[in-house]
């Protein structure tokens, strides 16, 4: 088998999907004895044989991820530069054709809220806009980049798929990551929810991430928006992806995100509904077959569900997240204006005590650039 | 002409070709490969390929080993 | 499993996981008996000077149906050497194999990394099937895959010290990175290491001394035959737990609300 080619790689995963329907609790117990880095033994743990065997799952989720992190959770926060959006995806708060009130944060303004963040002692951030656009370009966000770069030891960028020499240029300006989701590697699924717009090109998003890691990118996370088609299938295929951007680009990071659908405004409705057991299974069966990849939770997630998967396969997490633009200096009084809502909105200090109450650290910043070539002044 | 043949001393006529080298030796020709000088000349040179005065040939074959 | 289990390396198909090294039998004829006992459909052979009395592998192996040979590089002491020896090595076989191996120091015979992959370099552009002799460095293991290298060769232990999977750890860990065949070569002794080996993920096993030296050589690689045989067969059938899972006091999942 070609491991060098996604096609192929996206092919065995729907492959894959056949053997979910007919693993034996046998098989799973097999599997939970000696999980492989492969997409077989995670259909395995997928299918409902392993439901009986969540508690066992999660236990050796939970010792994955302490060898392999250590007691401790990396912390880190989104910043919404721009809500601007030419895009129609059908499920985002943020689709062109919504009702929102549209701003930008000007050079001041992003100064002010890396501020804020940086008060919460976070050090780690993620720069999010909509799809490419005249009021949230590339420039625009190099410049974010920029601006963040000189504070933070660790940004990262959630935008739109860019060029290599783009991709170059931010990590010429400090930044180490890239977020972008495939939200759907369903192609039929894909062109039905993306309505218009540059994000319609299915095969240019999914290449992105690779074409940041050529660019010299430290790592990329990437993601399927659970809740938009066949959920084994995008589990598959996601962890496809991830193994496939792992091998071929060994010197890289992958991280996975596990984002579910919830409504929004415009009132999209999941075509799949995808319950917190569902959601925590496959979070473990992805620890137990990757074990040294950062599996990352935000506060989409309620407290109890985010309390429960600290440390026990997630070992990365946003916190005091606003998902409104200028929503850290207004103390998230921004409004209804949110991608989507959050449903942990504890403060910083009230998460690193629920933390280490499960015995668990929180870590603010586990890299700089001292060591870089051509290290930022 | 003298040639250092297999690590040895050999005396060939001047301008010798590879390939009466080759002959000499009662091997099968495609059944060897030729260095000469550090450089492998491939089966098809070695007719065209004349030898100088201390030129250093190596005739291998296959032998055993892991 | 649908598809076959062929052993797949530079788009060459092979049914045997068993490559046998040629040397160090006490004669030709029983090393021709231990390949054929072995089922091998890969062998490695070595260059060496022609001299009388010294006996030419390319006519007996050529007998042996369904054999493909992978000349090797051992002699060479740096990349220079080693393409040179390549470049006979295909002179002689016709064959597209090679197997990299450049090991300095004539003691421990252990692989220099950085003349290997020099080598491995060079000889993946000259579209050779390249197969590196590598300590199991898992580093160097994805330089060479990225390199153009058909497949890794990693050693169990030091050439001929019957020592076996002293590198395991550092084995599974190239397995579980890699996109091409892991071959482990070298250290084995018995054929219980190769099935150890083969039940690990590797995709074959090369062995040689542990053949060539065993009290009765062609019983003894039909033996690894069987053993790298069965270790597969287990890969693929999925091993059985090892103990229990002690279940935690308080459920990790009763925040599920189950």
């Amino acid at each position: 088998m070609n491991n060098n080619d996604l096609a192929l790689c996206l092919e065995h995963a729907a492959a894959a999907r056949e053997k979910v329907a007919t693993a034996t609790p046998q098989q799973v117990a097999a599997v939970l004895a000696a999980p492989r880095a492969d997409v077989g033994s995670l259909a395995v743990l997928l299918s409902s044989a392993a439901d009986g065997m969540l508690e066992a799952m999660a236990g050796r989720a939970q010792r994955l991820t302490r060898s392999h992190f250590g007691r401790t959770v990396a912390l880190y926060a989104p910043l919404y530069l721009s809500n601007y959006c030419p895009g129609g995806c059908s499920y985002c708060g943020f689709a062109a054709d919504r009702q929102q009130s549209r701003r930008r944060l000007e050079h001041a303004e992003i100064e002010t809220e890396l501020q804020a963040i940086h008060h919460l002692g976070l050090r780690d951030v993620l720069l999010l806009t909509g799809e490419r656009c005249p009021e949230a370009d590339f420039d625009y966000l190099a410049l974010g980049v920029e601006i963040a770069a000189r504070r933070f030891p660790a940004v990262g960028v959630e935008a739109f798929p860019m060029t290599e020499a783009e991709y170059a240029r931010l990590v010429e300006l400090g930044c180490i990551s890239l977020t972008l989701y495939q939200e759907t590697y369903d192609r039929a699924r894909y062109d039905e929810v993306h309505r218009w717009g540059p994000k319609r090109d299915y095969a240019a998003r999914l290449e992105a991430p690779e074409c940041a890691l050529r660019a010299g990118m430290r790592s990329v996370g990437i993601g399927a928006l659970f809740g938009l088609a066949d959920p084994v299938s995008e589990a598959l295929a996601l962890f496809q992806h991830a193994l496939y951007l792992k091998r071929k680009y060994w010197k890289s990071g992958v991280m996975i995100s596990f984002p579910r659908l919830c409504s929004e405004q415009g009132g999209f409705s999941a075509e799949y509904e995808i319950g917190d057991q569902w959601l925590a299974k496959v979070i473990w069966a992805f620890r137990l077959c990757l074990p040294d990849v950062p599996l990352v939770l935000s506060t989409r997630e309620r407290p109890a569900f985010r309390d429960g998967m600290a440390g026990v396969g997630v070992s990365r997490m946003s916190v005091a997240s606003r998902t409104s633009v200028g929503g850290y200096a207004d103390g998230g009084a921004g409004g209804d204006d949110r991608q989507f809502s959050i449903n942990d909105d504890r403060g910083i200090d009230e998460f690193c005590a629920m933390l280490h109450a499960r015995g668990l650290q929180p870590v603010f910043k586990n890299w700089d650039a001292a060591l870089r070539d051509g290290a930022a002044a | 002409m003298n040639i250092v043949l297999n690590g040895e001393h050999a005396e060939f006529p001047a301008g010798a070709l590879l390939t009466e080298v080759v002959e000499c030796t009662g091997l099968l020709p495609e059944r060897v490969a030729t260095i000469v000088n550090e450089n492998v000349v491939p089966r098809a040179q070695r007719s065209v390929t004349e030898l100088n005065d201390g030129d250093i040939v190596e005739i291998l074959t296959l032998a055993g080993g892991g | 499993m649908a598809e076959s289990d062929e052993l797949i390396i530079g788009g060459h198909r092979f049914g045997s996981r068993l490559i046998l090294g040629t040397g160090k039998f006490a004669d030709t004829a029983v090393m021709l008996d231990a390949v054929k006992a072995a089922g091998c459909e890969l062998v490695t052979v070595a260059l060496r000077r022609f001299s009388e009395g010294v006996d030419d592998l390319c006519a007996p192996l050529a007998e042996c149906a369904g054999l493909t040979l992978m000349p090797n590089t051992s002699g060479a002491r740096n990349a220079r050497e080693a393409v040179r020896a390549a470049q006979a090595g295909r002179e002689i076989s016709g064959s597209p194999f090679v197997k990299v191996e450049i090991h300095p120091n004539p003691h421990h015979l252990m692989p220099d990394p950085i003349e290997t992959y020099q080598a491995c370099c060079e000889l993946a552009k000259d579209d050779f099937v390249v197969l590196p002799y590598i300590a199991a460095d898992p580093v160097l293991a994805k330089r060479l895959e990225d390199a153009g290298c058909a497949a890794v060769m990693p050693l169990g232990s030091a050439i001929g010290s019957g020592q076996g999977l002293q590198t395991f750890a550092m084995i599974e860990l190239i397995i579980s990175e890699s996109s091409i065949p892991v071959i482990v070569d070298a250290g084995l002794r018995a054929p219980s290491e190769a099935a150890a080996a083969m039940e690990a993920g590797c995709s074959a096993v090369l062995v040689n001394s542990a053949v060539a030296a065993a009290e009765n050589p062609v019983v003894m690689a039909a033996a690894f035959a069987q053993a790298v045989a069965a270790g597969r067969m287990a890969y693929n059938a999925g091993l059985m737990s090892r103990g229990t899972d002690a279940v935690a006091t308080s459920p990790l999942t009763a925040f599920l609300g189950r």
